[in-house]
């Protein structure tokens, strides 16, 4: 007999546990996706239980520090049109009252479902009990108390829902609006019924009232008429209460969601504050927030760069081994070179910096976004972030990139807009990453001095502030402003903190992996068809005169489009020593450097932004920084000389 | 964001420089800039 099957979704407010919880039911049996045409993420995993295969489906989380109202269109959608057999929603007990409004909407959904009270043990430190049957009650839900970091109620949560699908499900209460509003809504469902429309009619009533954009340019395919009429009412109820029809209904939202909050939950006074409590008050102080701030991101890039460095070498030591095995197999000849040099240390290069630098990068950072330490650093940074007309959040995709500038990019998917996350990729593709800083120090920190090594990060620093500003003022729109909940800090799960650095490498390694490969390839084809030379020749009016380096600078530039550090080991591959100062001088050494820091995305962040902007912008930023890059080592060099440093 | 009209803010600090609020709206703590937190128009009550 085959099993059979169902489908479950998880909904809930961002932060409440809910990848936790997804976790704890899926454990290995997932895959993460996206949804089809968006950039939202979308979960899917499969267990057994009790005789029946279910998939379950995790829903973006909502109001988060990834929070854009794309997330919040395909719930909904996806709960409306896809219909899953039952829903989860997953709440933050220690934060009723807000998740209870979500709570809300999701029954109005009409869909049968569940809750899991999670987080209840946070809830009671914080000096908050909830009485979960008496919510039961009120609701006619069942509510179930967990805590998912423990797995506590989980077991429970799934026999539940099981048995509200195998019962056929409950349809949910609607809650009531005041009178007003409730009239309209009535009319507007009926007109509403007459018409094929894949949202239930009293829910897609209420959000004509409430001027959903999306909705209503559905129903102005399909209904017209409705929709006038929709809005005429909606301009009653404005008219009656002197607020927008949409303020009307989030606020009455609310009430209802603060009234059961207040009756189902006894605060009862702590005994001291609780740790998270402090640690908030000290992490966002006005003075000590910040050297806090400073010392943990040094401390975390300080041991990165350690890590990276160390494992890196040891890697491309025994990588490297290998050569020999393929010298073997394909002797020496054109295809030897083509298979080793180009496809085998494409490979390489890629394993090189993925696993050393990204992977603990990725891993670290989920554990300050789990913990919540990430928004208080949105928090703190907000006002510098609003000179380049982004907020706070954005300086999270900008700390990335000092690991490598592709997560960054994706990364820049937390801004609300499109031009907010256009704005935040340029700026990140200028940080310089771990890359970046390999030749920063190898050239200029190792044979000019750490003082014009650090001056180029600073001349980085102002170089990201101004064409920030400037791509800020020639880009049309109003910056958004920081809205952003700060949750309590809490112990991060390691376990789901695992697999989203999985995840994030598994998208990085799809999106750089092949461009690396290529790239390789193409160079490799080139240095045998003798075309590095000649290329390097028609680049001399740039590289040479212009910016007075010697002349086989321009083929280390190429090579550095693959990966940045490519241009200096190239550098010391061609020159034929790794004593650069007998081929350099300091000067040539500080202009090489700020080139190939500012040129160019490299290759992968090239993909990268093709895949988030559309190639348009990505060609358009990277001519732009090939421009920019010569331009400013061209200045700096006649600046440098007319100084006589 | 649950700051809807009629509803209790508490703000808890601000940031330097002209900085975010933080503030403390039905339970829950919100991070709000300048630019939103002007928008928000209070009634002091105690």
């Amino acid at each position: 007999m085959t099993e059979k099957k169902l489908t479950i979704a998880l909904a809930g407010n961002a932060n409440v546990g809910k990848s936790v919880i997804f976790n704890q039911l899926t454990g290995l049996h997932q895959h993460i996706g996206n949804w089809p045409g968006k950039t939202v993420e979308k979960a899917e995993g499969t267990l057994h239980f009790k005789g029946y295969t279910i998939d379950i489906i995790d829903l973006p989380g909502i109001y988060s520090l990834s929070t854009f109202s794309l997330e919040e269109l395909v719930s909904r959608e996806y709960i409306a049109v896809e219909r899953p057999d039952l829903v989860i929603n997953i709440v933050d007990a220690s934060v009723l009252e807000r998740n209870l409004f979500f709570t809300l909407q999701l029954m109005e959904l009409e869909t049968p479902m569940v809750m899991a009270l999670n987080q209840i043990d946070m809830a009671e430190k914080k000096g908050i009990r909830i009485d979960h049957k008496k919510l039961q009650k009120i609701l006619r839900i069942p509510v179930v108390p967990t805590v998912a970091i423990k797995g506590t109620g989980v077991y429970e949560l799934l026999e539940r829902s099981v048995e509200i699908i195998e019962k056929g499900g409950i349809n949910p209460p609607i809650i009531k609006y005041g009178e007003e509003a409730e009239e309209r809504i009535r009319e507007i469902t009926k007109l509403l019924e007459k018409i094929p429309f894949r949202y239930p009619a009293r829910w897609a009533a209420i959000k004509l009232l409430e001027g959903d954009e999306q909705v209503e340019k559905e129903i102005r395919e399909i209904g017209p008429e409705t929709l006038s009429t929709a809005e005429r009412l909606a301009k009653e109820i404005e008219e009656i209460h002197g607020h927008s029809c949409s303020t009307i209904i989030t606020s009455e939202r609310y009430e209802v969601a603060g009234k059961i909050a207040r009756e189902v939950q006894q605060i009862v006074p702590k005994i001291r504050p609780p740790m998270g409590e402090t640690l908030h008050t000290i992490t966002t102080h006005k003075i000590l927030g910040y050297p806090i701030m400073v010392l943990a991101v040094l401390t975390i890039f300080q041991s990165i760069f350690t890590f990276g460095d160390y494992t890196s070498g040891l890697l491309s030591n025994l990588l490297y081994g290998w050569e020999p095995l393929f010298e073997g197999l394909l002797g020496t000849g054109i295809v030897k070179e083509l298979v080793w040099g180009g496809i085998v240390e494409g490979i390489i290069a890629g394993v090189t910096v993925a696993l050393p630098y990204i992977a603990p990068f990725y891993f670290i950072l989920y554990l300050l976004e789990d913990s919540g330490y990430l928004s208080r650093i949105a928090f703190l940074m907000d006002t510098l972030m609003h000179k380049i007309g982004l907020h706070g959040k954005a300086f999270i995709p900008v700390m990335l990139g000092y690991g490598c500038n592709v997560p960054a990019c994706l990364g820049c998917r937390i801004m609300e807009t499109e031009r907010e996350r256009l704005l935040a990729a340029f700026v990140t593709t200028l940080v310089p990453c771990a890359a970046r800083t390999v030749i920063i120090l190898g050239l200029v920190g190792a044979f000019v001095g750490v003082q014009w090594a650090l001056a180029l990060y600073i001349i980085d620093l102002l170089v990201i502030f101004l064409l920030g500003r400037l791509a800020f003022k020639a880009l049309p729109g109003e910056p958004t402003a920081l809205i952003m909940e700060m949750n309590d800090y809490r112990f991060p799960h390691l376990k789901t903190v695992g697999k989203q650095t999985w995840f994030r490498l598994e998208e990085f390694i799809k999106i750089s992996f092949p461009l690396i490969i290529i790239g390789s390839l193409v160079i490799k084809l080139m240095g045998i068809l003798n075309l590095l030379e000649p290329i390097a020749n028609i680049l001399s009016p740039v590289t040479v005169t212009w910016l007075g380096l010697p002349a086989i600078t321009g083929i280390t530039l190429i090579f550095g489009v693959l990966r940045k550090e490519l241009t200096l080991i190239m550098l010391a591959t061609l020159l034929g020593t790794t004593d650069f100062a007998r081929i350099l001088t300091p000067l040539q050494m500080i202009v090489f450097t700020l080139v190939a820091m500012l040129y160019i995305p490299c290759v992968a962040t090239i993909a990268a932004l093709v895949k988030e902007f559309g190639w348009k912008k990505a060609l358009f930023i990277t001519v732009f920084e090939i421009i920019f890059a010569i331009f400013v080592g061209g200045i700096t060099l006649r600046l440098l000389i007319l100084t006589e440093v | 964001m649950g700051l809807t009209p009629g509803t209790r803010v508490t703000v808890v600090k601000s940031a330097p420089f002209h900085g975010p609020l933080e503030v403390s709206v039905r339970g829950s703590r919100l991070a709000l800039g300048r630019g939103m937190a002007e928008r928000v128009f209070v009634e002091i009550t105690e």
